[in-house]
């Protein structure tokens, strides 16, 4: 009594199965069959013996015949998916568990003096977390006025004591306009905080930069102090780089760090390779450059409204292909 | 505040007007970004006028919120399933990018898989995927973890019960 022809299409063998579980003893003899002819290493023995009990009873058939749909099944997904990208997608969602199951302890409902260590993320989190996804610029108004400006893929975090104002720049771009209040503002980055209770000033913390935060003052001053405890103060229209263990001379304000809040880009002779690492975090998907072109220079101001016309609009000032799939994923190569 | 209706739909009417804002601040507070909270609070609707439970309603928001956790953590999972594919997929130099639909079916697919596997340690669901996805032999699995093929042998035997019975059960 076989089972008709499993179906290879993606959800085939993946829909609820028909014909409920097979006994226990009968599906440990199953599966211990069943591993033995994955391994690889079967002999035309085990062949033989295993086939015998696949015959023996209408059951151990039937027990069979479902572990092989799901391994078939398992095989369309390798085929329609990739195995690589497949298993790294599962890999994800793993990991992907824990956190989900903070938000099933509700965590994000507790004001965030309580969160404490909470969150099975792998960097602990300080309190309530703003994350903005690809393309998206926000505004985030603290109830001390405080207006933080975020950036598209900007991850920050904010926690307010009763004398300590921290926001943790996990990710990305933040301008601030500090509201008034008697306690200290904090911007904390990996490299160390800034520390300003008026003005206006934005920071920059980009993983793909490496381990170095940028502050730049548009208006007041501020007090940037790294993590190693070399501090300076900066004015307006300065800015400067600070590493975890030293701060870099202040240089003047420069437009390319604060074009976002305008939905601008702004490149000045910037390696294309760069550029477009850039432009990648205001969209979805994904845009790698051939290395062959990577060293390229752009130069213009570009608004960030349309991230598909400024890729484009690059053959047009470059010799190189830009090549689309599905909005997803763009390739830039040489012409 | 139990909700005493004349008919089914002033009913739901009533659940909607009163609570839809609310509950989609409530997603949007643990998407954490995006712009899904308002699809996602229609689907809890959908959800809760399928169920027939209207008149039942004694919490209404206690209800709307446990329907709203289960379709933001599917929400939430299949979200990390597609973004982790994409950066896999664009790490690979011939790979094609699948269509938005395409796309779709496949990131459904990884999620009944993952479904599946939920629960395993991370050693036998990796040993379990490159027996299945990768079609890797025991000998090759073993030297691939850096252990012996008996411990891949028992590996098999717990994914495999595993998966049947989360399959079947």
């Amino acid at each position: 009594m076989l089972d008709t022809a499993p179906d290879l299409s993606p959800l085939g063998p993946l829909r609820p199965a028909s014909g409920g579980a097979v006994a226990p003893a009968v599906l440990r003899r199953a599966v211990h069959w069943f591993a033995l002819m994955q391994s690889g290493a079967a002999s035309a023995a085990d062949d033989a013996a295993c086939l015998a009990w696949r015959q023996a009873d209408a059951e151990h058939d039937r027990a069979w015949q479902q572990l092989q749909a799901m391994s078939l099944g398992l095989r369309g997904t390798a085929d329609s998916c990739g195995a690589g990208p497949a298993r790294a997608a599962l890999a994800a969602d793993a990991r992907g568990r824990q956190r989900r199951r903070v938000l099933r302890a509700g965590a994000w409902l507790l004001p965030a003096a309580c969160l404490g260590t909470l969150v099975g993320a792998a960097q602990d989190s300080i309190g309530q977390r703003y994350t903005t996804g690809a393309g998206e610029r926000a505004d985030l108004d603290l109830p001390d006025g405080t207006r933080i400006r975020r950036n598209s893929r900007t991850d920050i975090e904010v926690a307010y004591t009763h004398d300590l104002r921290r926001v943790r720049l996990r990710e990305g771009d933040i301008a601030v306009r500090p509201g008034t209040d008697a306690r200290p503002l904090h911007i904390e980055t990996a490299e160390g905080r800034i520390e300003a209770d008026t003005g206006r000033f934005f920071v920059r913390r980009v993983a793909d930069a490496g381990a170095v935060s940028t502050v730049g003052v548009m208006e007041g001053a501020v007090r940037v102090v790294c993590a190693h405890g070399e501090s300076a103060t900066l004015g307006t229209g300065q800015q400067c780089s600070f590493a975890r263990h030293a701060l870099a001379s202040p240089t003047a304000l420069q437009t390319d760090g604060v074009a976002w809040l305008h939905d601008l880009l702004i490149a000045s002779r910037r390696p294309l390779g760069d550029f477009l690492a850039e432009l990648s975090r205001h969209r979805h998907g994904w845009i790698t450059c051939d290395p062959a072109v990577a060293s390229l220079r752009v130069t213009g101001s570009f608004p960030l409204t349309n991230t598909d016309r400024i890729l484009a609009a690059l053959p047009d000032a470059l010799p190189v292909k830009v090549t689309v799939h599905a909005r997803l994923w763009v390739r830039v190569t040489a012409a | 505040m139990s909700i005493s209706t004349s008919s089914p739909h002033a009913g739901f009417d009533h659940l909607y007007t009163t609570h839809h804002s609310w509950l989609q601040s409530w997603i949007w507070r643990r998407l954490g970004h995006g712009n899904d909270a308002p699809d996602l609070a229609h689907d809890v609707f959908l959800r809760v006028l399928d169920s027939c439970r209207l008149s039942e309603l004694r919490e209404p928001r206690a209800y709307l919120t446990t329907v709203a956790h289960g379709v933001v953590v599917n929400h939430l999972r299949r979200r990390d399933i597609e973004r982790a594919y994409l950066d896999a997929l664009a790490a690979q130099p011939e790979a094609c990018a699948p269509s938005a639909e395409t796309l779709a079916i496949l990131v459904e697919t990884l999620a009944a898989v993952a479904h599946l596997l939920d629960g395993l340690p991370a050693r036998v669901r990796e040993a379990f995927l490159l027996s299945q996805l990768d079609g890797l032999t025991y000998a090759q699995i073993a030297a691939r973890l850096d252990t012996t093929v008996n411990m891949v042998q028992k590996y098999m035997v717990r994914a495999l019960h595993h998966c049947y019975l989360a399959h079947h059960a």
